[in-house]
Protein backbone atom coordinates (compact mmCIF):
# COMPACT_ATOMS: atom_id res chain seq x y z
CA UNK A 1 0.00 0.00 0.00
CA UNK A 2 1.15 3.12 -0.74
CA UNK A 3 0.36 5.05 2.21
CA UNK A 4 1.45 2.76 4.70
CA UNK A 5 4.88 2.08 2.75
CA UNK A 6 8.32 4.84 3.98
CA UNK A 7 9.70 6.96 2.46
CA UNK A 8 13.02 6.34 0.58
CA UNK A 9 16.00 8.40 0.66
CA UNK A 10 17.66 9.14 -2.50
CA UNK A 11 21.29 11.36 -2.85
CA UNK A 12 21.22 14.27 -4.59
CA UNK A 13 23.90 16.27 -5.54
CA UNK A 14 25.10 19.03 -3.29
CA UNK A 15 22.70 17.39 -0.42
CA UNK A 16 25.02 17.83 2.49
CA UNK A 17 24.26 22.10 1.85
CA UNK A 18 22.66 23.30 4.86
CA UNK A 19 18.82 23.62 4.36
CA UNK A 20 16.22 25.16 5.93
CA UNK A 21 12.63 24.49 7.20
CA UNK A 22 9.70 26.72 5.87
CA UNK A 23 8.97 29.01 8.62
CA UNK A 24 4.93 28.20 7.88
CA UNK A 25 3.59 30.80 10.86
CA UNK A 26 2.32 33.14 8.83
CA UNK A 27 0.80 30.36 6.25
CA UNK A 28 -3.40 30.45 6.07
CA UNK A 29 -4.79 27.06 7.33
CA UNK A 30 -5.50 25.09 4.33
CA UNK A 31 -9.06 24.76 5.10
CA UNK A 32 -11.08 23.62 2.18
CA UNK A 33 -14.13 25.35 1.64
CA UNK A 34 -16.08 26.48 -1.72
CA UNK A 35 -13.85 29.93 -1.70
CA UNK A 36 -10.87 28.11 -1.50
CA UNK A 37 -12.14 25.20 -4.24
CA UNK A 38 -11.27 27.77 -7.43
CA UNK A 39 -8.30 26.55 -9.41
CA UNK A 40 -5.75 28.81 -10.13
CA UNK A 41 -2.85 27.20 -11.49
CA UNK A 42 -1.55 23.35 -12.15
CA UNK A 43 1.37 20.91 -12.07
CA UNK A 44 2.11 19.18 -14.96
CA UNK A 45 4.07 15.99 -13.86
CA UNK A 46 6.92 15.67 -16.91
CA UNK A 47 9.37 13.42 -15.29
CA UNK A 48 9.00 10.26 -13.35
CA UNK A 49 6.57 7.28 -11.99
CA UNK A 50 3.53 9.58 -13.00
CA UNK A 51 4.80 11.47 -16.26
CA UNK A 52 1.74 12.88 -18.27
CA UNK A 53 -0.68 13.30 -14.91
CA UNK A 54 -1.66 17.11 -13.89
CA UNK A 55 -2.96 17.92 -10.62
CA UNK A 56 -4.63 21.73 -9.99
CA UNK A 57 -3.58 23.90 -7.11
CA UNK A 58 -6.56 26.07 -5.52
CA UNK A 59 -6.60 29.17 -4.03
CA UNK A 60 -5.16 29.47 -0.68
CA UNK A 61 -3.04 26.71 0.92
CA UNK A 62 -2.13 23.77 -1.11
CA UNK A 63 -0.26 20.61 0.22
CA UNK A 64 1.65 18.58 -1.96
CA UNK A 65 2.48 14.93 -0.61
CA UNK A 66 2.66 11.12 -1.98
CA UNK A 67 -0.64 10.75 0.58
CA UNK A 68 -4.55 10.86 -1.27
CA UNK A 69 -5.85 13.36 1.48
CA UNK A 70 -3.07 16.19 0.37
CA UNK A 71 -4.81 18.95 -1.27
CA UNK A 72 -2.26 18.20 -4.30
CA UNK A 73 -1.98 14.26 -4.25
CA UNK A 74 1.44 13.08 -5.71
CA UNK A 75 -0.09 9.44 -5.26
CA UNK A 76 1.41 7.64 -8.36
CA UNK A 77 4.14 5.19 -6.97
CA UNK A 78 6.87 7.69 -6.02
CA UNK A 79 8.05 6.77 -3.03
CA UNK A 80 11.12 9.33 -3.13
CA UNK A 81 7.70 11.68 -2.00
CA UNK A 82 6.62 12.07 1.64
CA UNK A 83 3.16 11.14 2.36
CA UNK A 84 2.34 14.43 4.35
CA UNK A 85 3.68 18.09 3.38
CA UNK A 86 6.69 17.04 1.50
CA UNK A 87 5.75 21.00 -0.07
CA UNK A 88 3.61 23.78 0.32
CA UNK A 89 2.26 25.83 -2.44
CA UNK A 90 0.33 29.04 -1.51
CA UNK A 91 -1.64 31.49 -3.71
CA UNK A 92 -2.31 35.13 -2.09
CA UNK A 93 -5.73 36.15 -4.16
CA UNK A 94 -4.87 39.61 -2.32
CA UNK A 95 -1.57 40.20 -4.56
CA UNK A 96 -1.65 36.99 -7.21
CA UNK A 97 1.50 35.93 -5.82
CA UNK A 98 2.63 31.85 -5.51
CA UNK A 99 4.93 30.73 -3.09
CA UNK A 100 6.39 27.72 -1.97
CA UNK A 101 7.48 26.06 1.24
CA UNK A 102 9.99 23.68 1.82
CA UNK A 103 8.44 20.80 4.04
CA UNK A 104 11.43 20.09 5.93
CA UNK A 105 11.21 16.35 5.19
CA UNK A 106 13.89 13.60 3.67
CA UNK A 107 14.27 14.23 0.42
CA UNK A 108 14.72 17.94 -0.24
CA UNK A 109 12.72 19.88 -3.18
CA UNK A 110 14.21 21.80 -6.28
CA UNK A 111 13.31 24.79 -7.79
CA UNK A 112 14.45 25.03 -11.66
CA UNK A 113 17.75 23.06 -10.29
CA UNK A 114 18.39 25.20 -7.26
CA UNK A 115 17.82 23.48 -3.95
CA UNK A 116 14.86 25.09 -2.33
CA UNK A 117 15.19 26.62 1.58
CA UNK A 118 12.83 28.32 3.51
CA UNK A 119 10.13 29.23 0.67
CA UNK A 120 10.38 31.06 -2.45
CA UNK A 121 8.15 32.98 -5.01
CA UNK A 122 6.91 30.28 -8.00
CA UNK A 123 6.58 31.95 -11.60
CA UNK A 124 4.80 30.80 -14.59
CA UNK A 125 7.08 27.61 -16.31
CA UNK A 126 9.19 27.16 -13.34
CA UNK A 127 10.30 23.82 -12.44
CA UNK A 128 9.97 21.76 -9.06
CA UNK A 129 11.78 18.44 -8.78
CA UNK A 130 10.08 16.39 -5.45
CA UNK A 131 11.96 13.49 -5.41
CA UNK A 132 12.33 11.17 -8.29
CA UNK A 133 8.99 13.39 -9.69
CA UNK A 134 9.65 16.75 -12.00
CA UNK A 135 6.54 18.98 -11.96
CA UNK A 136 6.02 21.65 -14.07
CA UNK A 137 4.01 25.02 -12.74
CA UNK A 138 1.56 26.75 -14.99
CA UNK A 139 -0.55 29.49 -14.33
CA UNK A 140 -4.35 29.22 -15.63
CA UNK B 1 13.10 19.16 118.42
CA UNK B 2 14.47 16.43 116.55
CA UNK B 3 10.57 15.52 115.24
CA UNK B 4 10.16 19.52 114.30
CA UNK B 5 13.35 19.26 111.98
CA UNK B 6 11.85 15.82 109.99
CA UNK B 7 7.86 17.33 109.83
CA UNK B 8 9.88 20.71 108.39
CA UNK B 9 12.23 18.64 106.02
CA UNK B 10 9.13 17.40 105.10
CA UNK B 11 7.19 20.01 104.34
CA UNK B 12 9.74 21.90 102.62
CA UNK B 13 9.89 18.54 100.09
CA UNK B 14 6.44 18.61 99.69
CA UNK B 15 6.45 22.30 98.91
CA UNK B 16 9.39 21.94 96.57
CA UNK B 17 7.85 19.27 94.94
CA UNK B 18 4.25 20.70 94.35
CA UNK B 19 6.59 23.99 93.12
CA UNK B 20 8.22 21.33 90.44
CA UNK B 21 5.31 20.15 89.49
CA UNK B 22 3.27 23.68 89.06
CA UNK B 23 6.59 24.37 86.95
CA UNK B 24 6.17 21.64 85.03
CA UNK B 25 2.35 21.57 84.31
CA UNK B 26 3.34 25.36 83.16
CA UNK B 27 6.09 24.55 80.82
CA UNK B 28 4.40 21.40 79.10
CA UNK B 29 0.82 21.65 79.09
CA UNK B 30 -1.23 18.27 79.84
CA UNK B 31 -2.87 17.95 76.59
CA UNK B 32 -6.69 17.52 76.76
CA UNK B 33 -6.59 15.41 73.18
CA UNK B 34 -3.51 14.10 71.06
CA UNK B 35 -2.99 16.47 68.31
CA UNK B 36 -2.98 14.62 65.06
CA UNK B 37 0.17 14.44 63.63
CA UNK B 38 -0.26 14.28 59.80
CA UNK B 39 0.68 10.98 58.81
CA UNK B 40 2.45 10.90 54.97
CA UNK B 41 2.45 8.10 52.83
CA UNK B 42 4.74 7.64 50.30
CA UNK B 43 3.51 5.82 47.16
CA UNK B 44 6.16 4.55 44.23
CA UNK B 45 4.12 5.83 40.55
CA UNK B 46 5.44 4.40 37.47
CA UNK B 47 7.30 6.62 36.44
CA UNK B 48 5.75 6.95 32.97
CA UNK B 49 2.40 7.40 34.60
CA UNK B 50 2.79 10.22 36.86
CA UNK B 51 5.12 11.92 40.00
CA UNK B 52 3.12 11.42 43.04
CA UNK B 53 4.44 13.75 45.57
CA UNK B 54 2.98 12.36 49.07
CA UNK B 55 -0.46 11.51 50.14
CA UNK B 56 -1.05 13.23 53.48
CA UNK B 57 -4.15 11.96 55.69
CA UNK B 58 -4.98 15.27 57.86
CA UNK B 59 -7.18 15.28 61.43
CA UNK B 60 -10.12 14.75 59.74
CA UNK B 61 -9.56 11.84 57.82
CA UNK B 62 -9.09 13.44 54.23
CA UNK B 63 -6.45 11.84 52.22
CA UNK B 64 -4.77 14.43 50.13
CA UNK B 65 -3.08 13.19 46.92
CA UNK B 66 -1.23 15.88 44.80
CA UNK B 67 0.10 14.46 41.63
CA UNK B 68 2.26 16.99 40.43
CA UNK B 69 3.52 16.77 36.53
CA UNK B 70 6.92 15.77 36.47
CA UNK B 71 9.31 18.09 33.96
CA UNK B 72 11.38 15.21 32.75
CA UNK B 73 9.61 11.65 32.91
CA UNK B 74 6.13 12.01 34.07
CA UNK B 75 3.49 12.59 31.03
CA UNK B 76 0.20 13.22 31.53
CA UNK B 77 -1.12 11.90 28.89
CA UNK B 78 -0.41 10.92 25.43
CA UNK B 79 -2.13 11.68 21.71
CA UNK B 80 -0.24 8.78 19.19
CA UNK B 81 -0.33 10.08 15.56
CA UNK B 82 -0.99 7.65 13.50
CA UNK B 83 0.71 9.17 9.62
CA UNK B 84 3.45 10.64 11.51
CA UNK B 85 3.93 7.59 13.73
CA UNK B 86 4.75 9.46 16.60
CA UNK B 87 3.68 9.73 20.09
CA UNK B 88 3.70 13.33 21.93
CA UNK B 89 4.14 13.08 25.59
CA UNK B 90 1.53 15.49 27.40
CA UNK B 91 3.25 17.10 30.87
CA UNK B 92 1.33 20.32 31.54
CA UNK B 93 -2.41 20.18 32.53
CA UNK B 94 -2.68 23.38 30.27
CA UNK B 95 -1.75 22.97 26.23
CA UNK B 96 -2.59 25.12 23.06
CA UNK B 97 -2.38 22.74 20.11
CA UNK B 98 -1.44 23.82 16.99
CA UNK B 99 0.64 24.98 14.17
CA UNK B 100 2.10 27.93 15.16
CA UNK B 101 5.70 27.52 16.58
CA UNK B 102 4.51 29.26 19.66
CA UNK B 103 2.51 26.68 20.36
CA UNK B 104 2.82 23.97 23.56
CA UNK B 105 1.46 20.81 21.24
CA UNK B 106 2.84 21.30 17.74
CA UNK B 107 1.46 19.78 14.70
CA UNK B 108 3.37 21.05 11.68
CA UNK B 109 0.77 20.08 9.25
CA UNK B 110 -0.92 22.80 7.13
CA UNK B 111 -4.20 21.71 7.49
CA UNK B 112 -4.08 22.41 11.35
CA UNK B 113 -4.54 25.48 12.35
CA UNK B 114 -2.24 27.85 14.02
CA UNK B 115 -3.62 28.06 17.64
CA UNK B 116 -6.59 25.26 16.94
CA UNK B 117 -7.46 23.94 20.64
CA UNK B 118 -6.37 23.98 23.88
CA UNK B 119 -6.17 21.10 26.35
CA UNK B 120 -6.49 21.45 29.52
CA UNK B 121 -7.41 19.57 32.76
CA UNK B 122 -11.32 20.17 33.32
CA UNK B 123 -12.70 20.51 37.03
CA UNK B 124 -13.81 16.58 36.88
CA UNK B 125 -9.68 15.97 36.91
CA UNK B 126 -10.04 14.19 32.95
CA UNK B 127 -8.42 16.16 29.85
CA UNK B 128 -10.95 18.37 28.05
CA UNK B 129 -10.55 19.34 24.30
CA UNK B 130 -11.69 22.49 22.70
CA UNK B 131 -12.08 24.04 19.43
CA UNK B 132 -10.49 27.14 19.22
CA UNK B 133 -11.41 27.88 15.77
CA UNK B 134 -15.30 27.51 16.91
CA UNK B 135 -16.08 31.03 16.57
CA UNK B 136 -14.45 32.13 13.08
CA UNK B 137 -16.45 32.75 10.12
CA UNK B 138 -14.26 29.76 8.59
CA UNK B 139 -13.72 27.15 11.34
CA UNK B 140 -11.32 24.33 11.15
CA UNK B 141 -12.90 21.22 12.12
CA UNK B 142 -12.43 19.15 15.29
CA UNK B 143 -13.81 15.40 15.33
CA UNK B 144 -13.55 13.32 18.13
CA UNK B 145 -14.41 9.55 16.97
CA UNK B 146 -15.59 10.39 14.36
CA UNK B 147 -18.28 13.13 15.65
CA UNK B 148 -18.18 16.43 14.94
CA UNK B 149 -17.99 18.60 18.10
CA UNK B 150 -16.52 21.65 19.58
CA UNK B 151 -15.66 20.80 23.07
CA UNK B 152 -15.71 17.21 25.24
CA UNK B 153 -14.18 15.55 27.69
CA UNK B 154 -11.70 13.17 26.83
CA UNK B 155 -11.15 9.29 27.53
CA UNK B 156 -8.59 7.26 26.99
CA UNK B 157 -8.37 5.97 23.37
CA UNK B 158 -10.58 8.59 22.08
CA UNK B 159 -9.86 9.55 18.51
CA UNK B 160 -9.12 13.07 18.17
CA UNK B 161 -9.64 14.69 14.67
CA UNK B 162 -8.50 18.07 13.76
CA UNK B 163 -8.63 19.05 10.30
CA UNK B 164 -7.90 15.94 8.98
CA UNK B 165 -4.87 14.97 11.39
CA UNK B 166 -5.60 12.61 14.09
CA UNK B 167 -4.42 11.61 16.55
CA UNK B 168 -5.22 9.02 19.41
CA UNK B 169 -5.74 10.66 23.22
CA UNK B 170 -4.11 7.86 25.90
CA UNK B 171 -5.01 8.57 29.37
CA UNK B 172 -1.54 7.72 31.33
CA UNK B 173 -2.48 8.06 34.79
CA UNK B 174 -4.83 5.68 35.67
CA UNK B 175 -5.21 4.91 39.63
CA UNK B 176 -4.19 8.63 40.07
CA UNK B 177 -6.29 11.03 38.52
CA UNK B 178 -4.00 14.11 36.71
CA UNK B 179 -3.94 17.55 38.14
CA UNK B 180 -2.77 19.73 40.48
CA UNK B 181 -4.15 18.46 43.60
CA UNK B 182 -7.69 16.33 44.70
CA UNK B 183 -9.13 15.46 48.17
CA UNK B 184 -11.32 12.56 48.60
CA UNK B 185 -12.98 10.86 51.63
CA UNK B 186 -11.07 8.22 53.27
CA UNK B 187 -12.21 4.51 54.27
Amino acid sequence: MNDRERTRTISIPGAEEPRREANMDGLATQVITDKSNLKVASLKVVDGPGKGQERPVFSGTNQVGRSADNRIPLDFGDNTISRQQHAVIAYDASNGEFRIFDGGKQNPVQVNGERLSGDRQLSDGDTIKIGLTTLRFALM
Amino acid sequence: MGLWLVIGSLALTALALVGWFAARARREPVPIMPEAQPVTHHVTVRPDVAHATELRLDRSGVMNATVMPHPDDAPLALLEFDDASATVAVRSPENVIGRHTSVDIRIPDVRVSRQHATLCVGPGGAFEIRNLTADRSDPNPMRINGEHVEHARLRDGDEVDLGGVTFRFKQAAHGLRTGASRSERHP
